[in-house]
């Protein structure tokens, strides 16, 4: 190897390396900056590495419904299909959800918080999500039990089901709510992580989640106020079981965890308001390796502060 | 007395390393596995090999000790599902240490890439490429080349046309 000269040719490194180095970058830079710095890093932006996974989250959370549109069919193209994480706020059109479909085969953590499909588009695309391990739907107030069936019936091999709600736009029919969790209990089998926070369930129907799901090591039932699990009983029978809730710890700011090292210099604000041991001082944590936890809380008021909720109507 | 491993430089320096240490090399673990204890790298200089022997000390002794029962699960999922994740260093003393081993100039950034991408040692690739990206975070094109040494080989209509052709996406700041 050229020792003597310090220039290195990082414009020739390979293009799944550069790949690798700029997917970590901020969508607005992949897009704006990169591309013109030289002629193969923009070759690099505009082909597959950079586009392995998708995550247009926050942009999306900001962007108009024609620029949704216009960047999914962009991103997509540009994956060459291969893309195998996608990140997308507020998907509002059934064209857009079966664009998704259509281009799954390397598909396997879907992320579609506050979207609006409903049970019959998710019936119909369901089937070509087939490698799903990894779903979020959280906040998606239109669709329920029957969704929920046809993707635990076609994804088979789904371990992370996110299905956060709203406490404030969650109809409180218990009835439809404790459909959905019969559904995971009967269809999503070999789930380990499960966040149902501000469901109206109950413990019957969270006791049945227990029992059919038992590679299950997370639950998060934080605002789930009717759910009462004993905690000898969850020792004894689940005890590589770490549940959250229903109760939130008051003071909570919310925080993203990306990993565990940002987490511990994260909570220095919090350390004097926690009060609940078993969330901060157990020194294995929450062990997720890579997957983001998102905590919510604040107090119960109906005031929410700095939440990642959609606006209100 | 661990087995030993003799790694054998392109400037023809040689390395005698415990085989934990040079298994978290894939490459090299299978061709050990072929039943040969000498192992020539052609393509990594003494200096770049150096560097790379000494992470992979520091991790084979982290690795034979996992974490905990549920994060190696955990683990054990992602991977049978074949997904790459950038899994995080869930040590924290690993983490101090991966940041430190890192507060290279870029040319050695670049070479230890480029070996530990030959002898496959995921999380050393990973550790570089995350270390870059974070020096490309922020900057503009102008500085990004300064930076890292890149020829300019666009012309300024072809740049402006770059400039303005996904600006569409971020008008609403």
């Amino acid at each position: 190897m050229a020792e003597g000269s310090d220039a290195r040719a990082w414009e020739e490194l390979i293009p799944d390396a550069l790949g690798l180095i700029f997917r970590n970058l901020p969508l607005q830079e992949i897009l704006t900056v990169i591309p013109r710095v030289c002629k193969s890093w923009s070759r690099v932006v505009l082909g597959p590495y950079c586009w392995q996974e998708i995550d247009i989250d926050e942009w999306s959370q900001h962007c108009k419904p024609e620029q949704l549109d216009k960047m999914l069919h962009m991103l997509i193209d540009r994956s060459c299909g291969s893309f195998r994480r996608l990140s997308v706020s507020g998907l509002h059109t059934e064209s857009m959800f079966t664009l998704i479909a259509d281009h799954a085969g390397s598909l396997q953590r879907l992320e579609l918080p506050r979207s609006e499909m409903n049970d019959a588009i998710v019936k119909l695309v369901a089937p070509r999500l087939c490698n799903l391990t990894y779903l979020d739907v959280s906040y998606c107030s239109k669709i329920g039990a029957c969704a929920i069936e046809a993707f635990g019936k076609h994804c088979r091999s789904l371990v992370v089901l996110r299905r956060t709600m709203h406490p404030l736009e969650v109809d409180r029919n218990y009835q439809c709510q404790e459909e959905e969790a019969y559904a995971i209990a009967k269809t999503m089998t070999k789930l380990r992580h499960l966040e149902m926070s501000y469901q109206p369930l109950t413990t019957q129907a969270v006791l049945e989640i227990l029992s059919k799901c038992k590679d299950l090591e997370y639950l998060d039932l934080r605002g789930c106020w009717d759910v009462k699990l004993d905690e000898k009983y969850l020792k004894e029978r689940h005890s590589g079981l770490k549940v959250l809730g229903p109760d939130i710890v008051d003071h909570y700011e919310q925080i993203f965890w990306n990993d565990w090292a940002d987490s511990y210099s994260d909570s220095s604000g919090y350390e004097e308001a926690f009060d609940d041991d078993v969330i901060w001082e157990d020194e294995n944590g929450i062990e997720l390796d890579g997957f983001q936890v998102r905590f919510y809380g604040g107090g119960f008021s109906g005031v929410v502060t700095g939440f990642d909720w959609p606006p209100s109507p | 007395m661990a087995k030993m491993i003799k790694l054998v430089s392109g400037d023809g320096a040689e390395f005698e390393v415990e085989e934990e240490v040079a298994f978290q090399s894939k490459i090299i673990k299978d061709i050990v596995a072929d039943a040969d204890d000498v192992i020539p790298l052609p393509t990594v200089s003494s200096k770049v090999l150096i560097q790379v022997i000494e992470y992979c000390r520091k991790h084979a002794a982290v690795n034979s000790f996992p974490l905990s029962p549920s994060s190696s699960a955990a683990a054990a999922a992602s991977s049978s599902s074949s997904i790459s994740y950038s899994k995080p260093v869930s040590d924290p003393a690993l983490r101090a240490w991966d940041n430190e081993f890192v507060k290279l100039n870029n040319s050695s950034l670049f070479d230890i890439v480029i070996a530990a991408n030959y002898l496959d040692i995921e999380e050393l690739v990973d550790l570089v490429l995350e270390t870059v990206a974070d020096r490309i975070k922020g900057k503009q094109a102008q500085e990004i080349r300064r930076q890292f040494n890149i020829e300019n080989d666009f012309t300024p209509e072809e740049e402006e046309a770059l400039r303005r052709e996904n600006s569409w996406a971020f008008q609403n700041n």
